[in-house]
């Protein structure tokens, strides 16, 4: 066996441990870890301002999961939106590993935050930015296929970020089309591949069966389910058909698409009718009572005014 | 966390390896002799040094004896199947090892004493084994930890060696070996550019080649890891550890 020096283990565990990035970027601190991939805290010397570096964790070897970080790395190029984190460079580093640069995000975690919400306000604010943010991914052509609350960044200023695209699929994207390395990795059936995560993903993923828009309502519907559960006591009885239609089993089921889930979200907002949920009369009333408060408020102090005073002129 | 799994069955753990060799345990516990032979061979070499390590630590000043025991361990360990013992549910493979090189060198030194005044060799009580695997990191963990660290990336040398030799890339490891692997003075280690006037590259090719070798160095080391591990999330801490990144 061959016999290293200390200095040369140094050196080796060093190779292994330190990614060689370009010099335009210094390593601080992991801030992350996921199955593919670790996200550093980094500082840009030439811009002079802090990133986030992610690259592939250093126990994947492949060249489909190379390949895998490019995509993502392309795609949330594509993808420039308020709710997307943008993505500033990228490349390979010597060693194979596939990196990129990105800003880097403070907050917290969806569901690190959701138990602090004060009521449904709160977790409807965040799931209309949600839908808006995944309904503007698929418009591009991509489906993020792990929604998730800890894929779900809070800002200090109110920002919805959307994170770890890691497991989304471009279908417009030509690299998808061009690298079978990329293709068993982004659901291909005939590749036997799963993609996502236990409890949130949707039955058809679960099945191996290629993942659509759909699926994604349902991880939105599973994150709505989260909020939901986070809050005191039962949810409303339209909200919780609104969650339980974009958890349909059955994909036909959900929501036609995101922007179908997040007009029914915001018709609930307004107090109007919500098109996953037949209200009753008694319900229809009491809702048309709560959406109009004011203006009944209005004519029934007025009614009673009326009549007051036809009283006092009776006497 | 995600999770991914293919065809090949490995899920995150395997994550792009082609899972070609058992890992050690899997293949002690086998019936095909020469993949047996072959992860005995391995376990010895990848924990010889370890073991002699720890051995002269708990008993410095009989450097003599270390060899011995620690030859002695080892055809112990796979004679006597004490391997079969492991249970990955009660700790790492490495603690589970570093215990039982313990107790048997602790043996090993008593039933000497006894010898020179007449008595003979006891069994290790292995029972004890077990509840002592979550043995708390000590100096002397530590220096088993740094002794196997070493073993592995030697191992790891000799895998890109061998196959660099097979693919016909010896050029790439003779770059790796004087670049990454060879101590120089301060100041002294050879530039890019002095590589590829010593080799007939250019600049650039010296850098291509250096990367190929790095990337199946890598390869090798997280292989011989993979082989080691007493299971799945061993491998994963192991990988945490050796590159010196926590989680």
């Amino acid at each position: 066996m061959s016999e290293l020096s200390p200095d040369a283990v140094g050196r080796l565990r060093d190779l292994m441990a330190k990614p060689e990035l370009p010099d335009r970027y210094r390593l601080v601190e992991v801030v992350g870890r996921g199955g593919m991939g670790v996200v550093w805290r980094g500082y840009d010397r030439v811009l002079e301002r802090e990133v986030a570096i992610k690259l592939l964790a250093e126990h994947v070897e492949g060249e489909a999961w190379v390949a895998r970080m490019e995509r993502e790395s392309r795609i949330l190029a594509r993808l420039e939106h308020p709710g997307i984190v943008a993505v500033h460079d990228a490349g390979l580093l010597p060693d194979g590993r596939a990196w990129y640069v990105m800003r880097l995000v403070r907050g917290d975690r969806l569901d690190d935050a959701a138990g602090r919400f004060g009521g449904v306000g709160d977790a409807l604010r965040v799931m209309d930015r949600l839908a808006e943010t995944v309904a503007f991914a698929h418009a591009e052509g991509v489906v993020h296929r792990d929604l998730k609350p800890a894929n779900v960044m809070l800002g200090p200023f109110g920002e919805v970020l959307v994170l770890d695209w890691g497991a989304a699929r471009g279908d417009t994207s030509a690299d998808d089309r061009a690298s079978p390395a990329s293709s068993a990795l982004a659901g291909d059936t005939a590749h036997g591949t799963v993609i996502g995560t236990p409890g949130y993903m949707a039955p058809e993923q679960a099945a191996g069966l290629p993942a659509d828009e759909r699926s994604d309502i349902y991880g939105l519907g599973a994150i709505l389910r989260d909020l939901l559960a986070a809050l005191p006591g039962a949810p409303p009885k339209p909200l919780a058909a609104i969650r339980d239609r974009a958890l349909a089993a059955d994909p036909a089921g959900r929501y036609p698409d995101v922007v179908a889930l997040r007009d029914d979200l915001r018709r609930y907002q307004d107090g109007g009718p919500v098109a996953a949920y037949r209200e009753g009369p008694l319900e229809v009333v009491a809702r048309l009572a709560r959406q109009y408060r004011t203006p009944i408020l209005l004519v029934s102090a007025y009614l009673v005014m009326r009549l007051a005073i036809l009283w006092f002129r009776r006497i | 966390m995600a999770i991914e799994s293919s065809p090949g069955g490995s899920g995150q753990r395997g994550a792009g390896f082609p899972e070609t060799r058992p890992s050690v345990l899997v293949a002690l516990a086998g019936r095909d002799g020469e993949q047996r032979r072959e992860a005995g061979e391995l376990l010895c070499r990848a924990y010889r040094a370890p073991v002699l390590a720890l051995v002269r630590h708990r008993w410095p000043g009989k450097e003599a004896d270390a060899e011995d025991v620690t030859h002695d361990f080892f055809d112990a360990l796979l004679e006597k199947d004490w391997l079969a013992r492991f249970d990955p549910d009660k700790g790492r493979f490495r603690t589970f090892l570093r215990v039982c090189a313990e107790r048997f060198a602790a043996n090993w030194q008593q039933a000497a004493g006894r010898l020179k005044r007449g008595g003979g060799l006891t069994e290790v009580p292995l029972d004890l084994v077990a509840e002592l695997v979550s043995a708390e990191a000590d100096d002397a963990d530590r220096r088993f930890r740094d002794a196997w660290v070493k073993s592995v990336f030697g191992l790891a040398v000799e895998g890109l060696r061998d196959e660099a030799a097979t693919a016909g890339r010896e050029r790439h490891f003779a770059i790796f070996e004087r670049y990454d692997l060879a101590d120089h003075p301060a100041g002294e280690r050879p530039t890019y550019r002095r590589l590829a006037e010593e080799h007939g590259l250019s600049e650039s090719e010296v850098v291509n080649h250096l990367a190929w070798a790095r990337r199946r160095f890598r390869a090798q080391v997280l292989e011989t890891l993979r082989r080691l591990a007493g299971s799945d999330e061993e491998y994963r801490e192991d990988v945490r550890e050796l590159l010196g990144v926590d989680p």
